[in-house]
């Protein structure tokens, strides 16, 4: 199955992905509510994507109390029955990445549901960060990269800081399009920039 | 990382011919099905005009000092053995892709059951005294599987063998010699 996969180099920390995720699934701005969420370690350096990998053993299955998440066994997607979520955060706490979320709007833990196949996350990211693939289209792009990386002599040690990619101007109209588009509400270039601004902040005070 | 027992497999990118005797072999040799690839021949295009040029590059596990895999596996299913090789237990396994993710050279690959598997050095031919599969059966030995200090003595014998090859060959050439 197709799962999301994230490439922290390529990651600019705008935080679009999260804005796009919490206005798509509980329709407004709010970074905590969103089921993807991007991790750092220390002062502006993107480290992992928090979102459900749909595990083949899934941790939150055999927590869960109330039997209402499954794992489907042709599509292999992990999904729940949130109306009978009685918020005993078990899933949360089994989690091994800490992707599951509870949302106050709908008063029950959630988690990412690939927007049916087709996620807004990985359609509004600027850089290109997010991908949609199954397991060996992602291993094959790694390995190519890494060797292309290695005969051109571009290939970064992990101790290297390098500075954050930015995003090019157009792209902040492109990705303001599609989401306005996805979601039904109007969201401006300017909106998102200022969004972007506020979320590497907050990862520089995280960082301190 | 101790130099003396880590085994690598090293492989000498200006022998690589892209035959891919390594992906077959490995896959007989694991009895893989189809998908998933414990080594990969990567082909990545350089330079332009006349120096432009196709190179090689096999990626199998490069299993690392530090392991990125062994420390985002949440159950602990990965694991490095006392001679550097990394294994996977796939029965404790959940399948959660955190060790593709966290791999830098994307070798991590999944069966039809979702569970991990990996190169692992043909652990049972090594456990044998026997070269893992790929090594063995390279037709240009661009692969070679050892330790990390047998490595080096084996490339600085080459290097010692043949002026044509090293990093000063071209000077050496030009130079006569």
């Amino acid at each position: 199955m197709k799962r999301i996969l994230f490439d922290p180099k390529q990651c600019s920390l705008c935080g679009v992905c999260e804005t796009a995720c919490s206005l798509a699934k509980g329709g407004s701005v709010d970074a905590d509510r969103s089921r993807i969420r991007i991790e750092t370690a220390g002062e502006e350096k993107p480290l992992r994507a928090a979102v459900c990998r749909h595990c083949e053993e899934p941790a939150c299955v055999t927590a869960c109390m109330r039997g209402i998440i499954a794992k489907d066994e042709e599509t292999g997607l992990v999904s729940r029955k949130w109306e009978d979520c009685f918020r005993c955060a078990a899933c949360t706490v089994y989690c091994p990445v800490g992707a599951i979320v509870e949302d106050p709007s709908l008063h029950a833990f959630v988690s990412c549901d690939l927007c049916g196949g087709d996620p807004l996350c990985v359609q509004v990211c600027p850089n290109g960060a997010l991908r949609f693939e199954d397991d060996g289209a992602a291993s094959a792009w790694k390995r190519s990269l890494y060797a292309e990386q290695m005969f051109t002599g571009t290939l970064r040690t992990g101790a290297e800081v390098a500075p954050l990619p930015e995003v090019p101007e157009l792209q902040w109209e492109k990705t303001a399009g599609i989401l306005s588009a996805k979601t039904g509400t109007s969201v401006t270039a300017t909106d998102l920039k200022n969004r972007c601004e506020a979320r590497k902040k907050a990862a520089r005070e995280e960082g301190l | 990382m101790n130099t003396r027992t880590q085994r690598i497999l090293y492989i000498d990118t200006r022998r690589c011919m892209g035959c891919r005797a390594c992906e077959t072999v490995c896959k007989l040799e694991n009895d893989l099905p189809a998908g998933p690839r414990y080594t990969m021949v990567t082909e990545v295009e350089t330079g332009e005009g006349f120096t432009e040029k196709l190179n090689f590059l096999p990626v199998p596990c490069q299993h690392c000092g530090d392991a990125p895999c062994v420390r985002a596996c949440p159950t602990g299913a990965i694991y490095k053995r006392a001679d550097g090789i990394v294994l996977t237990d796939g029965s404790r396994c959940i399948g959660c892709h955190e060790c593709l993710l966290a791999c830098p050279f994307g070798v991590p690959q999944f069966g039809a059951n979702g569970r991990m598997t990996k190169c692992t050095m043909c652990v049972h031919r090594i456990d044998e005294g026997a070269l893992p599969a790929c090594a063995a059966n390279c037709p240009a030995e661009a692969i070679l599987c050892d330790t990390v200090e047998n490595v080096s003595r084996i490339l600085r014998e080459r290097y010692g063998a043949s002026a044509s090859y090293g990093p000063f060959a071209a000077e050496l050439q030009e130079a006569g010699r």
